[in-house]
């Protein structure tokens, strides 16, 4: 009776040591493999919010062209009669808020349209130094000739950068380039059968 | 006893193996955005930078007419309009993926093409003792202000840094989208090549990674 109950408790510290033991094996391997795992992010929900965080590029926003340019500059008494011809190499920086870019999703359509700002110009930049002329008047050839010269040609590119559609278009476009280099890649992964499509910002 | 240690030590390692099976299946099924060639090249398309160009033509010569003592120069300038364009040659283009970094091997930015306005929107400013000016200056002045345009226009570090640093930024963003979306985190490191395929610049590695994991980290 009492060897029955020896081998009836041997069974069961066996039984038990086996049940530590794999335990101690399953939480060890479960451990070692996490370890070798990246930590797992949680899956991303795409939304226009996503895409509107994608496009924010803060150092895309600025684009500069060349524009070298010639003024005239009128006699300031007879202002009917040109006293001179100056040219200028002047630099424009347009602008876009990329953070203004925001999505909307037809799903009838199966089109996202980006909404995109307009571009506008952030400076103006006239290299004095560039400065050349050619007279009509020769006594407007002057000492201070460069101060007012200088200033015309800023008023000059100034006035270009307000009325030269060109500017604008092109930026415009580069910036439209831009939106769908960088949303295209999630649009084409998450929105299947959809296209892009832009609005405004011209 | 001996039929019921067995039994125990059987049972033992069909569970070890069974927990060791489970991570490989999660890994199978994890979402993973592998950085695509062609995805590159596309971008590498629409990051070329359309520039307006204004620029002015200067053509000077001494003593084309007159009798003597008596003779003219030749002055004027021409004002004009021309598009240039700046980008990347996507033919070189090319990526390896070395563990989790990314290396986009990308030739430097350079002038893709030139295309000055049509010449009957030019104008013209000629200077008041000027030589009388014929189609054959006009022809020559305009000639002369596209092969500058060009030459200008290909030496401007300005816009070619600005379209090398364009094409490299919305590269970093698209890593950093695959990253963001991903299950794997890549950083990127740029092989900038000159036009004879050699290495002349490597960027230091960078991790692309997420506002959200920017913020926690900070």
């Amino acid at each position: 009776m009492n060897k029955n109950k020896n081998g009836i408790v041997k069974i069961i510290i066996v039984v038990a040591a086996a049940v530590i033991l794999i335990g101690i094996g399953i939480g060890l391997a479960y451990h070692f493999s996490q370890q070798d795992q990246p930590a797992e992010k949680e899956p991303e929900i795409v939304t226009m919010s996503t895409l509107e965080k994608i496009v924010n590029v803060s150092k895309l926003s600025t684009v500069k062209f060349v524009y070298n340019g010639v003024a005239t500059v009128p006699n300031e008494e007879k202002p009917e009669e040109i006293d001179y011809y100056v040219s200028y190499n002047a630099e424009i920086s347009v602008g876009i808020d990329f953070d203004a870019v925001y999505f909307e999703q037809d799903e009838e359509a199966k089109i996202i349209y980006a909404h995109m700002p307009m571009p506008y110009v952030t400076n103006v930049s006239v290299e004095i130094k560039s400065l050349d002329y050619i007279f009509e008047n020769d006594k407007a050839n002057t000492v201070t000739i460069t101060q007012t010269a200088y200033e015309k040609c800023v008023e000059d590119a100034e006035k270009e950068c307000k009325t030269n559609k060109d500017i604008f278009k092109m930026a415009s476009d580069n910036a439209r380039n831009a939106v769908t280099a960088l949303a295209q890649p999630i649009v084409d992964e998450y929105f299947e059968g959809y296209h892009m499509e832009f609005k405004g910002g011209e | 006893m001996k039929k019921l240690s067995a039994l125990i030590t059987a049972i033992a390692v069909m569970l070890s193996c069974t927990a060791c099976s489970t991570p490989q299946e999660t890994e199978t099924n994890q979402l993973e955005i592998v950085p695509q060639i062609s995805r590159i090249r596309s971008i590498c398309e629409l990051a070329v930078m359309d520039c307006y160009y204004h620029n002015v033509a200067k053509s000077f010569e001494e003593d084309v007419e007159g009798f003597l003592w008596w003779t003219k120069d030749r002055h004027f300038w021409i004002e004009y309009n021309a598009v240039v364009r700046y980008g990347i040659d996507v033919s070189y283009v090319n990526i390896s993926v070395e563990d989790d970094t990314v290396v986009i091997t990308l030739p430097k930015a350079r002038l893709l093409d030139c295309t000055i306005d049509d010449p009957k929107d030019f104008s013209y400013i000629v200077a008041k003792d000027s030589a009388a000016i014929t189609a054959e200056d006009e022809k020559t002045a305009i000639a002369q202000a596209q092969d500058e345009l060009i030459k200008e226009a290909s030496g401007n570090s300005t816009l070619l840094d600005q379209a090398q640093q364009r094409a490299e930024e919305l590269l970093r963003e698209y890593i950093k989208g695959i990253n963001d979306m991903g299950q794997k985190t890549y950083s990127v490191r740029f092989n900038i090549i000159d036009e004879n395929g050699q290495s002349v610049q490597t960027s230091a590695e960078s991790e692309e990674t997420s506002d959200s994991e920017t913020k926690a980290q900070s």
